[in-house]
């Protein structure tokens, strides 16, 4: 079982895992509707279609949550857990973040192994969980308290010693812990899900250029006098999401490399001085300068220097003080794998930048978000094309619906609502007579319906281009039905063999006079 | 997580063509039973991907079965006309059942005997809905054991299953749409040998997130029923 699956690098773990034929139980997040879209659509990026490793049987669902309640036991024969859900708030916030998960959450994950009789424990950590310290950090659990910058790296050591010691109380108990260093996009392309930590001083930048860009004519871009609290030479470690998800797997799939401590850590991180050139060269700025901690005076603090300190303070510890981290341990891990961690110059960190200037937003977050558009494909926006949903119920269905040869074979009488919930008033009640369709109403209205289908957009155009059937759409949780169930399924029978006799799609009904 | 499942596509011959199935059985296991599965009704999302029907398939043999699902005919790969929508949705809208009923018990019953003339060991009935229906009607008799899920007793006669006097599970849940929980409830009052049972909250008729315990409830009641010698 994986837990943290729709996280950065759990969902990038989960492919890779399934890439090696580990059957997985995905524990994920209550409504699972809207859990497993989101999951879907990360995993598509990675050319993993989760409806066929559904189908197949190589990927199961659980709801639940380590915080909020994990699942009943259930009869899955689950022999490990991979525990990547974590919170990555450097401070604590008002909802008790980052203890909530990182403690609390593992402290129950723990119990939950327990009653399940589940032995093989991996979890994924933090380098940083090693807090302040001058000395090489080993591979090892450090029995003194360390001193923590932040409440993030004292959570990490607290869930690392809750598991330790639920290790330590049975013999046959195994905990393998992976300490990533700075997680960032894949290495090639520069994808990442997340854009906090790393990315922070590079969205200061585009900031101040963007100030640049709106001042014409100024060429003072090239001389900025921003100073940045941190030494030339020391260095950032980073490490791309593929390559620690591919070393956790590798470990994984080869019981000799359990019940270890990895520091999945770059042997050879960028200097900050590469960092600064890249980031200059990607925002066409110039003029930046590190200033050592022990003599930069932060009572002359320019406005740009005071702009840069707002945004990137939550991390400006780790591009001060990065702890030397020992790696004997991964370098066997790494060597058996067949892996190397690449090296970044500008050109590779440049890519990094440019995936989250295109993609810095929420993609997977909200309720009611919409399916993520899928890399390299041209997906309308949804929202954009709301005139096309109306020309769909209140023209094309009833002019096909009276000539189609199912329904009048059918003679069903029934009212039934649609609600696309991602549309603005995106509902329409649909009254059937003998097969014939009578009247249709859009929007909130009081009309007593015999059932309602709630589905998405995506769903929507795909379930009426007759490429999916509306029975497994609503077996497999991408659609809700309320009122009668019976009758809703054995509609949803006659609408597939509608949707084939008269398959529509946008460029339908543009072509009769929609515009979207 | 790491156990290897094999999954074999059989073909069985049936009264209107060639019945499309597949066989599951753990590699590295020795089986103890062979689990037939019924599907629902085409008409309501009867096919080998139904939820419910693939979880049993490709669960069950962690727990040393050998599990055979297949499509009725005229439904996804298996021979004979797509179903006929528009000849039997009318009735079936009305009543629940159709025509076309007998003929897919009677591919039930095709499906067990291929399954004996291949495997030489306890065969157990899983009928899901109007499976459950059709595995009554057609091979009660020839059944070291049944469970019926959500059996459709309301639409359909189910009398062989007292004569035939099988251990029987059933399960069912308390707000399905084919069949009043009072009904069930009354029905397995009156059956004799009794039956044990399992009510599931919540599940409706389609048992949407419910799949595992579905499975494991199966898997208990495989185990102790074949271990207490209920051969046939």
């Amino acid at each position: 079982m994986i837990t943290g699956a729709t996280g950065f690098i759990g969902h990038t773990l989960l492919a890779d895992l399934l890439r090696r034929d580990v059957r997985s139980a995905v524990l994920l997040r209550p409504p699972l509707d809207q859990s497993t879209r989101r999951l879907a659509g990360m995993l598509l990026e990675l050319n993993i279609d989760l409806d066929e490793m559904l189908a197949s049987g190589r990927v199961i669902l659980m709801t639940g949550d380590v915080v909020r309640g994990l699942p009943e036991p259930t009869g899955l024969n689950i022999q490990s857990i991979i525990h990547c859900a974590a919170s990555t708030r450097f401070q604590t916030d008002p909802a008790g973040e980052p203890r909530k998960t990182n403690v609390i959450g593992t402290l129950n994950l723990l119990r939950w192994a327990q009653t399940n009789n589940i032995n093989d424990l991996h979890l994924v950590s933090s380098a940083y969980q090693c807090g302040k310290t001058n000395r090489p950090v080993p591979e090892t659990l450090s029995k003194d308290r360390p001193h923590f910058h932040n409440p993030y790296e004292r959570t990490k050591w607290q869930a690392e010693r809750a598991c330790m010691t639920w290790s330590h109380a049975k013999p046959d108990r195994v905990l393998t812990i992976y300490r990533p260093s700075i997680v960032v996009g894949e290495y090639n392309t520069g994808r990442a899900t997340k854009f906090s930590g790393f990315y922070l001083m590079a969205r200061a930048s585009r900031l101040l250029a963007e100030q640049y860009d709106h001042e014409s004519g100024n060429d003072d871009r090239h001389h900025i006098t921003l100073r940045l609290r941190g030494r030339a030479n020391d260095r950032q470690n980073i490490v791309p999401v593929d390559h620690v998800s591919a070393m956790i797997a590798h470990a994984f799939v080869n019981k000799r490399f359990h019940g270890q401590i990895y520091h999945l850590t770059h042997p050879d991180a960028p200097s900050n001085h590469t960092i600064q050139r890249a980031i200059e060269a990607h925002y066409n700025i110039a003029g930046g300068r590190f200033v050592d901690p022990d003599t930069f005076d932060p009572g002359v603090m320019t406005e740009m220097d005071r702009l840069f300190c707002e945004v990137s303070r939550p991390i400006e510890h780790y591009f001060m003080a990065t702890p030397d981290f020992d790696r004997g341990l991964a370098q066997e891990l790494q060597m058996s794998a067949g892996l190397s961690c690449p090296a970044y110059d500008t050109t590779d960190l440049q890519r990094l930048f440019t995936y989250a200037d295109q993609h810095q937003r929420d993609r997977y977050r909200g309720a009611t978000a919409p399916t993520p558009k899928v890399a390299d494909t041209d997906e309308p926006d949804l929202h954009c094309d709301a005139p096309l949903y109306n020309a769909y119920f209140m023209s094309f269905l009833p002019d096909r619906v009276n000539r189609s040869k199912i329904a009048q074979a059918t003679g069903f009488s029934v009212t039934m609502r649609f609600v696309i919930e991602d549309i603005p008033n995106g509902q329409w009640v649909c009254r059937f007579e003998q097969g014939r369709l009578i009247e249709v109403h859009h929007g909130e209205n009081t009309f007593k319906e015999d059932f309602c289908y709630r589905t998405h957009a995506e769903v929507f155009w795909r379930s009426i281009a007759g490429n999916v059937h509306p029975q497994k759409i609503f077996l497999k949780r991408q659609a809700r039905v309320t009122g009668n169930t019976e009758q809703a399924l054995k509609m949803a029978m006659i609408l597939y063999k509608f949707n084939q006799e008269f398959p529509c799609d946008r460029q339908t009904l543009m072509s009769e006079g929609a515009s979207p | 997580m790491t156990t290897k499942l094999i999954r074999e596509q059989v073909y069985i011959p049936g009264p209107r063509g060639r019945l499309v199935g597949e066989l599951s059985y753990p590699d590295n296991t020795t089986a103890n039973a062979v689990v037939l599965i019924a599907n629902p009704h085409p008409l309501m999302g009867g096919a080998i991907a139904n939820n419910v029907i693939e979880r049993l398939a490709m669960d069950l043999p962690a727990h040393g079965c050998v599990t055979l699902r297949f499509d009725y005919g005229g439904v996804g790969h298996s021979g004979g006309d797509p179903i006929d929508v528009a000849g039997n949705m009318r009735q079936f809208w009305e009543t629940g059942t159709s025509p076309a009923d007998p003929g897919m018990a009677q591919e039930v019953d095709c499906a067990s005997n291929w399954l004996r003339s291949q495997l030489d060991l306890p065969q157990v009935g899983i009928g899901y809905s109007f499976g459950a229906y059709a595995l009554v009607s057609s091979v009660v008799d020839r059944l070291a054991s049944l469970i019926l899920i959500s059996p459709t007793i309301a639409r359909h006669d189910f009398s062989p299953l007292s004569a035939a006097g099988r251990p029987t599970m059933v399960i069912y849940s308390d707000d399905d749409f084919a069949t009043p929980v009072e009904t069930t409830q009354h029905w397995l009052e009156s059956l004799s040998p009794p039956a044990s049972s399992h009510m599931l909250t919540g599940g409706e008729h389609f048992y949407r997130g419910m799949e595992p315990h579905i499975v494991k409830l199966c898997a208990d009641f495989i185990v102790q029923t074949i271990s207490e010698g209920g051969g046939a």
